[in-house]
């Protein structure tokens, strides 16, 4: 009962009223009259006392108020709460794909699960169903009657990539009372070991031979081909043989893929060449036990060339060249302005790293480390409107003053693990020459270190939002290390150039697995970045957002399927494909079946404090009847 | 009393006159033709004699023509006499109108009366049965509680002896309509006139009231809705039709009046009732 409901707040003022109207009608206007015995049969009986004492003995008055105090507490969602204690059940249930492996009976573990829930639950009971998949989820209760548990598992198709029992147990905990036994259903009971105590398994599973795709993927290894990776694994006791069947839209595809006997456990890989570079692929395996595993769609690979140009770079400029030239999808563009990557010398390299004058040179030591910063940032506007089109400017310091501090040589390198660009990239072999000996500011991100020196490190980004520009600082004097002679020196530009292929706008990868994060980076032309983008799945609307600036940066737990990004005007704005591979689902080896008997649970008791309805009738009832009195009270009082 | 209503009535007075009853039981011989058969000089018709007719009326002339006897009939004459007995108990005094209207009607039959000669007695029926000289004098009757008048009215002689009694009330007063053949049981001609307030006559549904009798003082409490008034009409519609049947009975008329509507509403009223004509 909420009396702020306004309604029942509005309700609750014809109290006032009632006892107004009756105050003020009992006020009466007096007349002489002649002939008062005709007026005998209208005279009504009127209580004796003051005008407050007739009020509260008035009987017609004390039924208006209880039944106005009724309707109001009515109108207010007035409800008894009544304790219901019933038996509660908690149950998890496996919601991996390997729940739905069609055994040799024909039905599904899934299947198993339904019946006997059906069957032996405890139709009063209340039940709190989890699902367990990568994420835990509650789809009935907590503490659904049984109609609603049947309900939802006749929704429920398992689907997730992987059991997390873990997490699925420590959400059920929540619902269930310290002495209860969860119920956890499963085809692979044996996951289960570690939660004895907490759990009760029902295993529903059975042991089944499966031959899956465990892995799969596609590259593009020239203009005119692409080489797709195709791993298989049997699982089960016997050899079985597999054969993969190729299709690229409706078409088969003749990619002469001999049939292939597996052993059991034993992974095998292989790869192939196709010509059809614009449409997915489909490669399946012939029906077994789990249809999953069978069967994935592998998206174009998208082509994102990088233009790379080197700006007044000598002597490293010939080594640059090579490195780019080595490297896939990356070009030498002579023209800085439509070039992706830039390589150039900077004279306003970020202080302190910039040559210090000679009678500040202690204070520039021992100042803040931070860029100085101009009005576009820390690199000049010049320059910027230079390189338009870079979306990664990676500069070393012109030496034009001729200043130079030290030699590293002899000091270990060291270089950031986590960064993809320094990745494989000791560069012990090469001589270092810093430029400036001092640490990099703040705001920097080193990559590259010898001792305190900074050698390559992320400057500060330009502080316009709208601005995805990188800058990469290479503290090195060109003219007197040998580092681009190394043959380390093409890995770190090939690092960067697939940086920069990483961070230009368009879909870096087309074939995730299920389960993975798709990051969403679509690039879109003006007309279609304000309109709506439908996200589909399998050809059919999955998901729509408003406008470019809508769109989330990742997509998180997919299906499997084929999904495209399509703009209002119907154009295609990205294609990805997301894969089942899962070798422990797709095991089927050690799926077993054990019992429960549902009697034997244990369940835990709730009480659950529920509105009660038949209250609520009686009290409509008695204000009916409390109307009705006062009307007849009033009535006889004539 | 009003100079424009007093003109009025007067001018009124002149246009009406009392329908006439038709017995007259007075002992005096007046100035007014009867419609029976009298002892005035005007000769009206002839009849064979019968044993008892009176002597002096038997024609000797046509004895000595014809050899039979005949007696002279004369057309009556009479010389009414009007008692105007008007009730001036509390109940007629609830609004000042009401009051005035009595007056007013009292002088509009005194006024008839004088047309055709008749002697007139304006009584005024409150504590007891007293002759006012005038009229307006009523106007200034005091006003004292009566619970019912008749136990005055059943033994005073302007009630008792014969002639034409106008009796001016409102006989809201509990008492049987039959009552009223023996009250004015001598009387040639009667003519009641009930005179209500408009409460009285027509009350009108809306509100609580308390409703005191102007006669006893007891009161009562009444909600005016359209059902209470309904049944007031109905009973005081019983009376009045009561009231009438009696005077049907005993010849006379009926008239009822309201204190505040115009003067020649009034005189439709009396006229419709038969208690005057036009002249």
């Amino acid at each position: 009962m909420i009396f702020t409901n306004p309604w029942g707040l509005l309700a609750l003022l014809s109290i006032p009223a009632i006892l107004g109207l009756h105050f003020f009608r009992s006020h009466r206007q007096v007349r002489e009259i002649g002939g008062l015995h005709l007026w005998q049969f209208a005279a009504t009986r009127q209580p004796i006392g003051s005008r407050w004492t007739r009020l509260l003995r008035s009987l017609s008055l004390l039924f208006q108020l209880l039944a106005a105090t009724l309707l109001s507490l009515l109108i207010a969602g007035l409800d008894f709460p009544r304790d219901d204690s019933a038996e509660h059940f908690v149950i998890i249930v496996d919601d991996s794909v390997s729940m739905t492996a069609r055994g040799e009976a024909g039905d599904t573990p899934a299947d198993r699960v339904r019946t006997a829930l059906q069957e032996q639950a405890n139709a009063q009971a209340r039940f709190t169903l989890v699902v367990a998949g990568t994420r835990p989820q509650v789809i009935a209760g907590p503490y659904a009657e049984h109609r609603e548990l049947l309900r939802q598992f006749g929704l429920w198709q398992p689907r997730a990539p992987s059991c997390d029992l873990s997490q699925a147990v420590q959400l059920a905990s929540r619902f269930a009372t310290d002495a209860e036994k969860m119920l956890f259903v499963t085809d692979q009971p044996d996951q289960a070991n570690e939660y004895g105590d907490l759990l009760e398994v029902l295993g529903v599973g059975e042991p089944l031979n499966n031959c899956a795709i465990v892995f799969a993927d596609r590259v593009r290894i020239g203009p005119d081909r692409d080489r797709v990776f195709v791993s298989l694994q049997a699982f089960g006791r016997e050899e079985v043989e597999c054969r993969l069947t190729l299709r690229a839209g409706d078409q088969p595809l003749d990619a002469s893929i001999a049939p292939r006997r597996l052993s059991p456990g034993v992974l095998d890989s292989l790869s192939f060449h196709i010509s059809v570079l614009d449409q997915p692929i489909e490669i399946s395996l012939d029906a077994d036990s789990l249809a999953a595993d069978n069967r994935v769609v592998l998206a174009p690979v998208p082509v994102r060339n990088i233009r790379v140009h080197a700006d007044r770079m000598e002597p490293l400029d010939r080594f640059l060249s090579r490195s780019v030239e080595a490297t896939p999808f990356a070009f030498n563009e002579p023209d800085a302005q439509y070039a992706d990557l830039v390589f150039c010398r900077s004279a306003t390299f970020p202080p302190p790293l910039n040559p210090p004058a000679a009678a500040d040179t202690n204070a520039a030591a021992s100042s803040s480390p931070e860029p100085a910063a101009t009005a576009d940032g820390p690199f000049p506007q010049a320059l910027l409107d230079q390189y338009a089109s870079a979306t990664l400017i990676c500069t070393v310091p012109t030496g034009e003053d001729g200043a130079v501090d030290g030699v590293a040589r002899g000091l270990d390198i060291l270089a950031d693990s986590e960064s993809l660009i320094t990745q494989g990239l000791p560069l012990e072999e090469g001589i270092v020459w810093p430029f400036r000996a001092t640490s990099a500011p703040r705001s920097c991100t080193s990559l590259l270190t010898t001792a305190n020196t900074p050698l390559l490190f992320g400057g500060p980004v330009n502080r316009r939002p709208t601005d995805r520009r990188e800058f990469y600082y290479l503290n090195l004097v060109p003219d007197r290390t040998n580092i681009h002679q190394t043959s380390l020196f093409p890995v770190l530009i090939r690092n960067l150039i697939e940086h920069v292929r990483r961070i230009v706008p368009g879909m870096s990868r087309t074939n995730y697995r299920v389960g993975e994060q798709v990051p969403v980076s679509l690039e879109l032309p003006a007309e279609d970045a304000s309109g709506t983008i439908e996200l589909l799945r399998n050809g059919e609307l999955y998901e729509r957002f408003d406008g470019a600036a809508n769109l989330p940066r990742l997509l998180d737990d997919l299906e499997a399927g084929t999904y495209q990004f399509r703009s209002a005007a119907g154009r295609s704005l990205a294609l990805f494909c997301a894969n089942f591979f899962s070798p422990t689902e797709s095991d089927l080896s050690s799926g077993g079946r054990t019992s429960v008997d549902f009697q034997n649970l244990d369940p835990g008791t709730i009480t659950r404090t529920t509105a009660d309805h038949r209250l609520f009738l009686v009290l409509a009832v008695l204000a009916i009847t409390f109307t009705g009195l006062s009307w007849i009270s009033q009535d006889s009082a004539r | 009393m009003r100079r424009e209503i007093q003109r009025e009535i007067e001018g009124s007075a002149h246009a009406c006159r009392l329908r006439m009853p038709e017995r007259q039981r007075l002992h005096m011989a007046g100035d007014v033709a009867g419609k029976r058969t009298g002892s005035s000089i005007e000769y009206q018709d002839r009849k064979d004699y019968v044993p008892g007719d009176d002597l002096r009326h038997v024609d000797w002339r046509a004895f000595a023509r014809t050899d039979r006897l005949t007696v002279k009939l004369y057309r009556e004459e009479i010389s009414p006499h009007l008692d105007i007995i008007v009730d001036t108990s509390r109940s007629m005094g609830v609004s000042p109108e009401k009051g005035e209207r009595a007056a007013q009607l009292a002088y509009f039959f005194h006024l008839l009366a004088r047309q055709f000669h008749a002697s007139t007695r304006v009584h005024n029926l409150g504590a007891s049965l007293v002759p006012v000289h005038h009229p307006f004098e009523l106007e200034q009757a005091e006003r004292i509680r009566v619970k019912s008048p008749f136990p005055l009215l059943d033994n005073a002689p302007a009630a008792r002896r014969g002639g034409i009694k106008v009796f001016v009330s409102d006989f809201l007063f509990p008492f049987e309509p039959r009552g009223l053949a023996r009250v004015f049981r001598d009387a040639d001609h009667v003519v009641l006139v009930q005179l209500l307030a408009r409460f009285e006559a027509q009350p009108e549904p809306g509100g609580n009231w308390r409703l005191v009798d102007a006669e006893t003082g007891e009161y009562l409490h009444v909600q005016l809705n359209h059902d209470t008034v309904k049944g007031y009409g109905r009973r005081l519609q019983a009376l009045q039709d009561g009231i009438d049947r009696q005077m049907r009975i005993l010849g006379g008329g009926f008239g009822i009046v309201g204190d505040v509507e115009p003067w020649d509403q009034v005189l439709r009223r009396l006229f419709r009732a038969g208690i005057i004509e036009v002249c």
